[in-house]
């Protein structure tokens, strides 16, 4: 669960409350109406910086947005590494997005009178962009993007680590190829010691994944984009413990109330 | 900091479906590579499968000892109203049912709403090992069949071999920037290089050409065949090796699958057999002479058995120069009888009774007419 602020727990508790989403493209671009039409500023387009949430694009913007994410496939299994998947509708951007660019969508909590933080819901790359027009005239982008998991389909052909090496060090360097960083849960997991030798020949994928098997788990890329190994063995215990009617636990001196 | 946490959600999801809780992993079988599996555990519940180059049977102890307990439950919820904050791997409780979120398809809008799943494919999760009488035959078929394929830089290698109770087969290539072989139980079969191919072993074709289609051997089910086109082609000189026969040469010679044999002209070194008798370069020789009741004598009298002669001093001599179509027989022979119009002698035997009153004398003498 992410961490979440008492402000986000106290509207989730409002039975009217709704969620508002934003989405952040790249790293810049320009102001735009709710059209997609370029503000310009004595003919000049204005560049924004799209460095958080609030400079994303969000509301009618945005016309579908779906993500996807798993540990493993049909069955239960272990030692997988499986991309999460995005797939966005928009209005066409009036900048020119990059190959591979970023998308991060947002989310948070909102009543008619308050807002929460925002949440991040994941850290994408562009795979696919295809243009279409609407009926109306609008050019709507459809983009379709993987989590950087996808990026560790790559032979272990480099390294600056001394091998045979501890399984949690394996780690630390494909998060570094990559370009994430480790969740500190996948730490904390990861007390086995396990080494090995060089992996010539594997992927950074199959290394996670032979990684994540000694560990009965999975790899996974979080919503925040860090590296996680999530174990079948994590699942907190079935306590049964007294709920409000959202289903938040309720406490009493911080503590929670454990029934029957 | 984020942490793993269990969720209550009540209600609130638009459809539930839940299969029974598995029963506990009793086994782990970790494949090391083709010929190594190591495994920890026993059958008495589910197995849990993995590939780990690394693994070793250390490794697969710790993750039973690890695992012994563990029950999955498969779950699947549409549309839950889940907290966007909630992560894989989180646990879930859905109308009294527990699980983790190990799928989660989300729809961003004003409501959330997740589509979340701890998926299985089983339709039962059954207790009793029982495994269908295909599946088992499938498996006799194809449980004792390794196949591997090495894909280097500079060679790939295919092999596929067989243990069975009468011993191993297998079969293999390998292509290198050289040559192109195949093996049969490790033996070279076939090799192609720079310089041609090279077989080892039975070739069997039912068309093509030795050398090319213009100038060499044509190659068909029934004959192989260079210029000739068949047993009775007389029109193209070459020659044809077929199933109803042998010819060359235009038809100058001909042997055919019944036996008949014809030939422009023909020498023979040898002997040549027809029937029982064997005719050479020396002899026309019967080879039952006592079927004949001919005692043949050269001319020292010696007993010559089975043997006609032209040669000079003995024998006889069907075609004597000096008189054409006779025999003529210097020394003396015995026969029982002679059917013929005429026979001249110089002498003659008084045992040949047969010939009845007629006197012969010492003097050339014609019997008969």
């Amino acid at each position: 669960m992410q961490d979440t602020s008492p402000l986000y727990r106290q509207i989730l508790a409002d039975p009217n409350h709704y969620f508002e989403v934003s989405v952040v493209i790249g790293e810049s671009g320009d102001l735009v109406t709710e059209r997609g039409d370029t503000i310009l500023f004595g003919g000049t387009a204005i560049l924004v910086a799209r460095s958080g949430p609030d400079s994303g694009f969000y509301g009618s913007q945005i016309f579908s947005l779906k993500t996807s994410s798993q540990m493993f496939g049909n069955d239960p299994e272990i030692g997988r590494a499986i991309a999460q998947e995005i797939e966005l509708q928009m209005l066409q951007p009036s900048g020119d997005l990059p190959p591979m660019a970023q998308i991060v969508p947002y989310v948070r909590a909102c009543t008619d009178t308050e807002q929460s933080e925002w949440l991040q819901q994941g850290v994408f790359y562009i795979d696919t962009r295809e243009t279409t027009v609407s009926y109306d005239g609008l050019q709507i982008l459809t983009l379709h993007g993987f989590d950087a998991m996808l990026m560790t389909e790559q032979e272990y052909s480099s390294t600056s680590i001394d091998w045979p090496a501890t399984d949690i060090n394996v780690v630390r360097e494909i998060a570094s190829k990559i370009g994430v960083t480790i969740d500190s849960r996948t730490e904390e997991l990861m007390t086995g010691g396990y080494t090995y030798p060089l992996p010539t020949g594997y992927t950074l994928r199959e290394m996670l994944g032979y990684i994540a098997a000694a560990y009965l788990g999975c790899f996974i890329i979080t919503e925040t984009g860090q590296l996680r190994l999530v174990s079948l063995l994590e699942l907190p215990s079935d306590t049964a413990l007294l709920v409000d009617s959202i289903g938040d636990h309720i406490t009493f001196g911080g503590d929670r109330i454990k029934v029957g | 900091m984020a942490t793993t946490e269990k969720i209550n959600l009540l209600s609130r999801v638009a459809s539930v479906d839940v299969a029974p809780t598995f029963t506990n992993y009793s086994k782990v079988i970790i494949h090391i590579n083709d010929e190594t599996v190591v495994e920890s555990g026993d059958d008495t519940g589910r197995t849990l499968e993995i590939d780990d180059p690394f693994g070793s049977q250390e490794l697969a102890d710790q993750m039973l000892a690890r695992l012994r307990g563990y029950q999955y439950q498969p779950l699947y919820a549409s549309s839950a109203l889940l907290d966007p904050a909630a992560e894989i791997g989180d646990g879930v409780s859905v109308k009294g049912i527990y699980s983790g979120i190990y799928q989660r398809t989300r729809t961003f809008n004003q409501l959330m709403p997740a589509d979340i799943a701890a998926p299985h494919d089983e339709e039962i999760n059954h207790e009793y090992k029982f495994v269908p009488a295909q599946e088992r035959n499938f498996n006799r078929q194809i449980g004792n069949v390794k196949a591997s394929l090495l894909i280097q830089a500079g060679l790939i290698e295919a092999k596929v071999s067989k243990e069975s109770p009468t011993g191993q087969t297998s079969f293999s290539w390998a292509l290198d920037d050289e040559s192109h072989t195949w093996y049969a139980n490790g033996s070279r079969v076939m090799r192609v290089n720079a310089s041609g191919l090279e077989i080892t072993g039975k070739i069997t074709a039912t068309s093509g050409y030795i050398g090319t289609s213009s100038k060499g051997f044509v190659i068909s089910a029934s004959a192989i065949y260079n210029g000739v086109t068949g047993l009775t082609d007389t029109a193209h000189d070459g020659v044809y090796v077929g199933t109803d026969g042998i010819v060359c040469g235009k038809g100058a010679f001909k042997a055919d699958s019944k036996g008949n044999v014809s030939a422009n002209n023909m020498t023979l070194t040898g002997i040549l057999k027809i029937g029982g008798q064997n005719i050479t370069a020396a002899a026309l020789r019967s080879g039952a002479q006592s079927a004949y009741g001919w005692t043949q004598r050269d001319a020292s009298g010696t007993s010559q058995a089975g043997r006609w002669t032209t040669g000079s001093g003995y024998g006889y001599d069907f075609n004597k120069a000096t008189k054409p179509g006779a025999i003529e027989y210097p020394d003396s022979f015995t026969c029982k009888t002679i059917y013929c119009n005429k026979i001249v002698c110089d002498t003659y035997a008084t045992s040949m009774g047969d010939m009845g009153p007629r006197s012969i004398g010492t003097a050339s003498r014609v019997l008969g007419n």
